[in-house]
């Protein structure tokens, strides 16, 4: 039981990194950068349905060869989980764990390649807060994960399509540790940014690993390149102050329209319901001459650039 | 009707995303970019409201909106 691996899983700027950095320090278990594997497993078992329930895809193309299902997923995971298990080899560690962002989209698929062999982590964050973040990063990167493609087709505005992203995620997330509870924990970034110690007590519990100060003071200096968050990197301290940035950067007006569909959510995963703030009901005209009168006021500056 | 300075800063708090520790009554709200033009039109139409006065074309300005004592000094004038 305690040699499982460990996956961890959450929405993108869900504070997942900083999470791979405490368990990476841990002397018992070894989480290498993102390595991407468990998403390109999920897509190697993509399926498409074709009438009659059949289910056009890598698992059934190797049944007709002669292979079943479970040992087409035996190899897989063997694959997978071996890259791992030499790379918490070469650490010296007994255990592996495994961060990759975009994994969170591929729950069914990783679900069926590891089923109870693994022990899930998930992790969530505010999704506003979420959505803010990914934003921040999608400019600074220039693009996004392919995976938020599909929500930038379906939703022009960026914070509406990435909170419609962290919306699909975390229900996804929310469902797993439902239907998992002897597998899966649930961890929210905000409680590990307000007390690491008592929000990651039971997460190692759930590990049965031992969790101490010490091990994260280990954390916060320890560090390895690859992909991830950037930010975590420029940080040997855990504080909150990324907590609630959406208040400033989500106008009342995008809060009001994402509130109905975000609250439900938000609520199911411990948190407050965002407050749908009254608009004032201004005649659109108006809106616009008063809109226009106020930028005037700044009119001063130079025109263009 | 009056407006007081308490009432404009609950609005801001609860509507602009302003924090409790960025705003007193002579904080400076637009030209510091504190309260954006967007926030800034709902905060008219919420004066308009609940203060029973219009601001005309020529009353949007700085010195009648870029802050709460500013704001209060201005209905004051209209409600005498």
């Amino acid at each position: 039981m305690s040699a499982k691996g460990i996956i961890v899983l959450g929405a993108p700027r869900s504070g997942t990194t900083l999470l791979r950095r405490i368990l990476d320090a841990h002397p018992s278990i070894a989480c290498p950068p993102e390595t991407t594997l468990f998403g390109a497993c999920a897509r190697f078992l993509h399926e498409q349905p074709l009438d009659h329930g059949v289910q056009f895809g890598v698992v059934e193309g190797l049944c007709q060869a002669g292979f079943d299902e479970d040992e087409v997923l035996g190899r897989l995971r063997g694959l997978a989980f071996g890259f791992l298990e030499d790379h918490a080899a070469a650490a010296d560690k007994p255990r592996w764990a495994e961060k990759t962002a975009a994994d969170v989209f591929h729950l069914a698929g990783i679900e069926r390649l590891c089923g109870s062999g693994v022990q899930y982590i998930c992790m969530v964050r505010h999704g506003l807060d979420a959505a803010v973040s990914l934003a921040e990063l999608t400019e600074k990167s220039g693009g996004y994960l392919a995976e938020i493609h599909r929500y930038i087709q379906q939703e022009h505005r960026p914070l509406v399509a990435y909170t419609n992203a962290w919306i699909d995620a975390t229900r996804g997330l929310l469902d797993l540790v439902e239907r998992r509870p002897d597998d899966a924990v649930l961890l929210r970034y905000e409680d590990l940014v307000a007390d690491p110690l008592a929000a990651l007590e039971p997460v190692f519990a759930h590990l049965g690993e031992p969790f101490g100060p010490e091990q994260l003071a280990t954390a916060l200096g320890h560090s390895s390149a690859g992909f991830g968050d950037w930010k975590t990197w420029s940080r040997n301290a855990i504080d909150a102050s990324s907590v609630g940035r959406y208040r400033k950067a989500v106008s009342k007006h995008l809060r009001a329209e994402l509130a109905p569909r975000i609250n439900p959510v938000l609520e199911r995963a411990g948190y407050a319901p965002i407050k749908a703030p009254k608009i004032a009901k201004i005649d659109a005209k108006k809106r616009m001459n008063l809109a226009m009168r106020m930028n005037a006021l700044k009119g001063s500056g130079p025109v263009g650039g | 009707m009056g407006l007081n300075a308490g009432a404009v800063i609950a609005w801001l708090l609860e509507n602009a995303g302003v924090d409790e520790d960025e705003v007193t009554a002579d904080t400076l709200l637009f030209s510091t970019s504190l309260v954006d033009s967007f926030d800034m039109v709902d905060l008219v139409a919420w004066i308009e409201a609940e203060a029973g006065v219009q601001f005309g074309p020529l009353d949007i300005n700085l010195d009648n909106l870029d802050s709460v004592e500013r704001i209060v000094a201005f209905v004051a004038s209209r409600s005498s």
